[in-house]
């Protein structure tokens, strides 16, 4: 009783929720900035909360996080380049809704399931922490390896109907993309071409940059002259939050519900995050769409399921950091420093000795949630006017932004060059038709396939038992085999009923066509 | 005509004055070190041990010299990335770092590629800590004590896995192997966290981590067989040491403040003065919270202590 009065009072104090609000304002506009995101929001400001009291600290940093976890999807719906790695799919759908004139729709489809999603992850932070921490170090090597894999199975849903070829190639030039640099095991270099800045290998937020921000600018300026650019064309629709929120509960809930209990519990999994969530939650729902042809085309799946995986694998993720001291994220391992740095130690002495401070910080957290909300809704008769502004003055504001995020990562000027590099690629990509969210998937996924594999036949050769056998040795492992089988046959059924329903179309065109 | 021509002529005498002043600014300044913010470079992933050492180390350094000290976690190939940085960088004492003498030992005489820098491309400042490695064991192992775990190794020779943080600990390895004349496999992970996830997760049978785990393990309730010095650490008083056992190996680590080579001794002594005050203030508590045991090492007591590791290191890798 004691403990609850004591977290009311310090959850309600003003320098609380006036913080708690401020985190979560810096980490909306840095996750809408193509270039930063909150990674580097809470490395960067992580230094401000050593003054601050440990849960109000906490809470900024945790409204960093959460903030930045929808703050991407703004300019994703936008101008079509996600802010963060964590709004790749979003994009896809989103902008196609504002092509449509359907903006604001897309806006608040983007926040209301970012809402949804950011509070079951919290819930399951607050309520099953216990349980779900046992499950995240259940993930081994041969768990994490199945897992991975099966994550690349979900490349049938990013093509966008288009060639399953390129998709596939798309993939795997995202995984040789992965594995440029020196590799730790063998100490041996792969593919640097003797170039020294290679060593290091390329990072995730240069190759969003560069496939992403850059090589869609390039476009956009190359559009520009076309006088016929929707950019003329757009009207606002009058529709309001709540009608909204009335579409997702009828029409959407499966697809809600389904993707942030999948963001839960890929946060969880330590070396995952925000970003592999949003992308499995993505060919999820695609791939389970009653209306596979709309999709890609301005479905609110493809909104909803992106936004809420994301945002609820912030919760997720806390949950083995704060029980066992694993970060469940590389956003969630940063805040692992303030915990050290004010002297709080992971674990169950988290929960009880200093209960008060945690259980702030787990309440806290649904505030983040609030804010976010409170921020999207009221701020997107504002965002929406960014349509309004002339390309001509986006283009260089976005490439600035987004070469300054690229050299924020590692404090490298060869992140830079990397972003230019694949920016180039990228333009070349959309020329071929060739999908670049594939590629980004690989290049998320490469390094954990491959050093999870590694790992496998390491300890498989160990124990004189042949790779497979080792693998397929837990239950666990066997049941994601089975699912990943399940998904592949699933995804080759909608890949082809969509081939037929388009053909179909295209028949039913002909015929028409014909007859008159 | 002639009055925009001028003014022109001298926004562009103005910009040149401030461009010169803004780079030049800090050499004409630099007996006031340090008069901007100071970078410290981790080559380590945040959260790890070593950047969670850098950012006590960073706050305390801030306190005493008044100015920003903000880390820089350039992580890749295991800490090779960030060490090149750090030895390239220019030697004003603005761009500093933290790494381990095993760290750096590993990647000179055991990697050897990709390295652009030597032994002695460093300013070996201080060192702000001493640790050794702690072998502990999963939950619901069947190993209670050493002399279990040997017997468990020689029944299976080569079968037992020990979770390693990062290829430097093979070292550990291999000569507790010798120590002990067992033979087990490591298995190589992405930083400690992740050794201790699969740990946690009973995937392994052992895991070899730096004694700043031994905080969690206790938390976990996992036990831990013994740490890897010939002295026994103050922050885990209770744990013996594997010589005390009788198995004599010793593999002592250190964090430290480094910088790249040719630091003027006028920004070295004004480190080591804030290091001086820092460890007699907060930074010693600080350190012990996180369970790291504090151990100042100045510039010339550092200096002995590497000449005789770095040597002892060099046969042992040499000797593999």
């Amino acid at each position: 009783m004691d403990l609850m009065i004591s977290v009311i009072a310090s959850l309600f104090s003003v320098n609380n929720i006036l913080i708690c609000a401020l985190g979560t304002l810096v980490g909306v506009i840095f996750g809408s900035i193509p270039g930063l995101n909150g990674g580097i929001g809470v490395a960067v400001l992580l230094p401000l909360t050593y003054t601050m009291p440990p849960a109000v600290g906490l809470l900024f940093l945790g409204g960093i996080y959460m903030g930045s976890s929808y703050g991407g999807s703004l300019s994703a719906i936008l101008i079509n380049c996600p802010g963060t790695a964590e709004s790749s799919c979003t994009g896809i759908d989103g902008n196609a809704m504002v092509r449509k004139g359907r903006t604001k729709e897309a806006l608040y489809y983007s926040v209301l399931a970012s809402t949804i999603g950011g509070i079951i992850g919290v819930l399951a932070l607050i309520f099953f922490t216990p349980t779900l921490a046992k499950i995240s170090v259940k993930f081994g090597p041969s768990e994490m390896f199945l897992v991975t894999t099966c994550g690349l199975t979900i490349v049938g849903s990013l093509t966008g109907g288009k060639s399953i070829v390129k998709g596939i190639f798309a993939t795997l030039f995202g995984l040789f993309l992965a594995m440029i640099g020196i590799d730790e095991a063998s100490g041996s270099m792969r593919f640097t071409f003797g170039l020294q800045s290679l060593v290091g290998g390329i990072d995730l937020i240069p190759a969003v940059i560069g496939f992403f921000a850059l090589a869609e600018m390039v476009k956009q300026a190359a559009d520009l002259r076309n006088t016929n650019s929707f950019e003329n064309k757009i009207s606002f629709e009058n529709i309001k939050a709540f009608t909204v929120f009335k579409k997702i509960i009828a029409e959407h809930w499966v697809t809600l519900t389904k993707s942030s209990i999948l963001g839960t519990i890929i946060g969880l999994i330590p070396g995952t995050g925000g970003a592999i969530s949003s992308f499995l939650a993505y060919g999820e729902a695609r791939r389970s769409s009653k209306n596979i042809t709309e999709f890609g085309q301005g479905d609110p799946d493809g909104i909803i399921a992106p936004e809420s995986a994301n945002n609820a694998a912030v919760g997720g993720s806390l949950i083995p950091l704060l029980s066992l001291g694993i970060p469940g994220s590389s956003t969630s391992a940063i805040m692992f420093g303030a915990l050290t740095i004010h002297g709080l130690i992971p674990g169950q002495g988290l929960f009880t000795e200093h209960g008060v401070i945690t259980y702030t910080f787990l309440y806290g957290m649904l505030f983040t949630v609030f804010f976010m909300l409170l921020i999207g809704v009221y701020g997107i008769p504002i965002f929406s006017k960014i349509i309004n502004i002339k390309m001509g003055y986006i283009i260089p504001a976005v490439i600035i932004c987004s070469l300054i995020g690229a050299y924020s990562v590692r404090n490298s000027i060869l992140d830079v060059y990397i972003a230019i590099a694949l920016a180039i690629i990228g333009v070349l990509f959309q020329k071929l038709g060739i999908p670049a969210s594939p590629v980004i998937l690989g290049l998320i996924l490469g390094d954990l396939i491959e050093s999870n594999f590694m790992r496998c036949m390491v300890i498989a050769n160990a124990k004189n038992v042949h790779v497979i056998q080792y693998i397929l040795s837990s239950p666990l492992s066997i049941v994601i085999l089975l699912l990943t089988v399940f998904l592949i046959y699933t995804n080759l059924r909608a890949m082809l009923k969509e081939q037929k329903i388009k053909a179909n179309i295209q028949s039913n065109l002909l015929s028409k066509g014909t007859e008159e | 005509m002639k009055n925009s021509a001028r003014n022109k002529g001298l926004f562009a005498l103005v910009g040149l004055l401030c461009l010169l002043i803004l780079t030049t600014g800090s050499t004409i300044l630099a007996d006031n070190y340090p008069d901007k913010e100071i970078q410290l470079i981790v080559p380590f992933g945040a959260g790890g041990g070593t950047d969670k050492v850098a950012r006590v180390v960073a706050n305390a350094l801030e306190k005493q010299l008044g100015k920003p000290v903000v880390i820089i976690n350039k992580t890749s190939a295991g800490g090779i990335v960030g060490s090149n940085e750090i030895a390239k960088a220019k030697p004003d004492g603005y761009t500093l770092g933290v790494f381990s003498n095993t760290d750096v030992a590993q990647y000179v005489y055991a990697v050897k590629t990709g390295i652009q820098f030597n032994l002695d491309s460093f300013t070996y400042l201080a060192g702000v800590n001493e640790t050794g490695n702690i072998l502990i064991l999963p939950k619901n192992s069947k190993i209670k004590t050493t002399n279990d775990f040997i017997k468990e190794a020689k029944k299976k020779p080569g079968q037992l896995i020990v979770a390693l943080p990062s290829k430097t600990q093979s070292l550990d390895l291999k000569l507790m192997e010798k120590a002990m004349e067992i033979k087990v496999t490591g298995v190589v992970y992405d930083g400690g966290n992740k050794a201790f996830a699969d740990l946690l997760g009973g995937h392994v049978d052992a895991a070899i981590l730096s004694a700043q785990f031994s905080v969690n393990a206790k938390e976990q309730g996992l036990s831990i067989l013994g740490v890897m010095l010939d002295e026994r650490l103050e922050t885990i008083k209770e744990i013996s040491t594997f010589t005390e056992q009788g198995y004599q190996f010793s593999n002592p680590a250190a964090r430290m403040l480094v910088a790249p080579k040719g630091l003027s001794g006028d920004v070295v002594r004004n480190i080591e003065n804030a290091l001086q005050k820092a460890f007699q203030g907060e930074l010693s508590q600080a350190l012990l919270r996180m369970g790291e045991t504090p151990k100042y090492r100045d510039l010339s007591t550092l200096a002995k202590f590497l000449e005789k590791d770095f040597a002892m290191r060099a046969e042992l890798m040499n000797a593999k």
